[in-house]
């Protein structure tokens, strides 16, 4: 054994390098249509944002991934919402993009059907300014549909530097609850 | 064979952390060709003082503006609270039944003036995306038009056809945002009077209103305006104003100093006898509120 391995290990060890690398960009599980919603939720108003079109890249054999949504892409009930969303308080000319890059805590073999509790835990960059988050979500692998991958958490303006006008506090929730829900293939 | 085998594990890792960090990367490849996105919010308000702007309420908005123009600075200024014992009133609603068009009705005091109006837009400025080389829409446009109609009596004692009251103004407006805090505006404007002063006056006026808003903190703009044109009408200084825009949620409270109290057109453009150098300014405001008519699956 050792000996074939010998005689023959220089060239199979370099397929095996060029084979890795190219099977390494097969183990990334890719989605376009990640569906984001937000929720601010006070006694005075309800907002609610919707986008279908966040990007996401899982690298299953690291466990890591990026998730990416353009901020532009959230959508409101209200245009003039939306236009202060983008304007006054995400300044998405500026910080056009949120980005939360996390490893995958929990998920040890991707091949298994069944719903699997994990943490996604990493940074999140929005505004301009990147925290650490720490976020329990759910994988579901099912061979008909894929792989999917939900997630509810919260932010807060707060923290990534988004200031709220003392005049509509009341109206603008602390903590935004934040849904996200993608179907990987 | 071992510097081998070290190589090929080497390979191995080291393809592996590209991987990873290459996650980035692969994110932008899977983002597409970047599009020219439309710059919104050139203006906040849909006026500056008394010059439209480019911006029109969204679909299936309606907007009330009221407006007050006070007495003048440099009567007594004390004695008459810098002219706030008086003033002339302008109200206005307007509803948007699709993105391109809104259509408003107004009535201004004084002159008793009631008026209609359609604005629609004609194209919108577009942001140049990153490492986008090709065409992108420099600027905004959006067309005006409006027909007044006085009601006070007239002055002379001779008889006159109801529509010696109608005048028109018509506007091509022309914005563009320069960053997130400039943006400038252009209005080549046509006045046409029915009824002039005498024979050889014009009832076709041309004119140019110019605007520019400047944004200090995110929801504070300094604004200003002019109309430069003259009618047919003596005494006529041209309106200049300077303002402050104040946006909170749903309102845009505007504050100004202007020279034109009257806020009816096409009387603030051509009639107007208010000089700055002679201290004929006016305290005023503009408050608008909008209202959402129906929901819009956005």
């Amino acid at each position: 054994m050792l000996r074939i391995l010998t005689n023959t290990s220089a060239p199979i060890l370099v397929i095996m390098v060029i084979m890795g690398t190219f099977s390494l960009s097969a183990q990334k599980l890719i989605t376009k249509t990640m569906v984001v919603d937000f929720y601010s939720t006070t006694p005075i108003e309800d907002i609610e944002a919707h986008l279908e079109d966040g990007l996401g890249i899982i690298n299953t054999a690291s466990n890591k991934a990026v998730f990416q949504v353009k901020i532009e892409s959230f959508e409101f009930e209200k245009a003039l919402m939306q236009e202060h969303f983008n304007e006054n308080y995400l300044h998405s000319v500026r910080y056009p993009k949120a980005i939360f890059s996390v490893t995958i805590e929990g998920m040890e073999d991707w091949s298994n059907q069944g719903e699997y509790a994990v943490n996604l835990v990493g940074d999140m960059l929005v505004h301009g300014v990147t925290r650490s988050i720490n976020v329990p979500a759910t994988i579901a692998i099912n061979q008909a549909i894929g792989m999917e991958l939900t997630a509810n958490f919260t932010i807060k303006p707060e923290d990534h530097g988004i200031e709220v006008p003392s005049l509509v506090v009341a109206k603008i929730a602390e903590s935004i609850d934040i849904h996200v829900k993608a179907t990987f293939k | 064979m071992k510097p081998i085998i070290t190589l090929a594990c080497i390979g191995l890792i080291m393809g592996n952390v590209a991987a990873q960090d290459d996650l980035l990367a692969d994110l932008e490849s899977l983002e597409g060709p970047s599009i020219a996105e439309p710059v919104y919010a050139t203006f906040k308000g849909s006026k500056i003082v008394n010059l439209q702007t480019v911006k029109l309420p969204a679909e299936g908005e309606g907007q009330f503006i009221i407006s007050h123009r006070f007495a003048t600075l440099n009567d007594r200024p004390l004695y008459n609270l810098f002219g706030l014992d008086n003033a002339q009133i302008r109200f206005e609603y307007s509803y948007s039944p699709s993105e391109v068009l809104n259509i408003g009705m107004g009535r201004s005091s004084g002159s008793k003036t009631y008026d209609a109006y359609m604005k629609a837009r004609l194209m919108t400025q577009q942001r140049r995306p990153e490492g986008h080389k090709g065409f992108v829409i420099p600027l905004t446009a959006t067309w005006y038009s409006s027909m007044t109609v006085v009601t006070t009596p007239f002055p002379d004692n001779i008889e006159h056809f109801a529509s010696d009251r109608l005048a028109y103004v018509h506007q091509l407006m022309l914005a563009r945002k320069v960053n997130h805090a400039l943006s400038l505006q252009l209005s080549p404007t046509l006045v046409h009077f029915n009824l002039v002063p005498t024979s050889t006056d014009r009832n076709d006026n041309f004119g140019l209103g110019l605007g520019l808003r400047y944004k200090f903190t995110n929801r504070m703009a300094f604004t200003a305006e002019t109309y430069i044109g003259n009618g047919p009408f003596e005494n006529h200084y041209p309106a200049t104003s300077i303002g402050l825009d104040l946006e909170t949620g749903g309102h845009v409270f505007q504050f100004h100093l202007t020279n034109a109290r009257s806020m009816a057109d096409p009387q603030w453009m051509l009639q107007n006898p208010g000089q700055w150098s002679q201290g004929d300014l006016f305290l005023g405001f503009n408050m608008s509120r909008v209202f959402n008519h129906k929901t819009i699956e956005r």
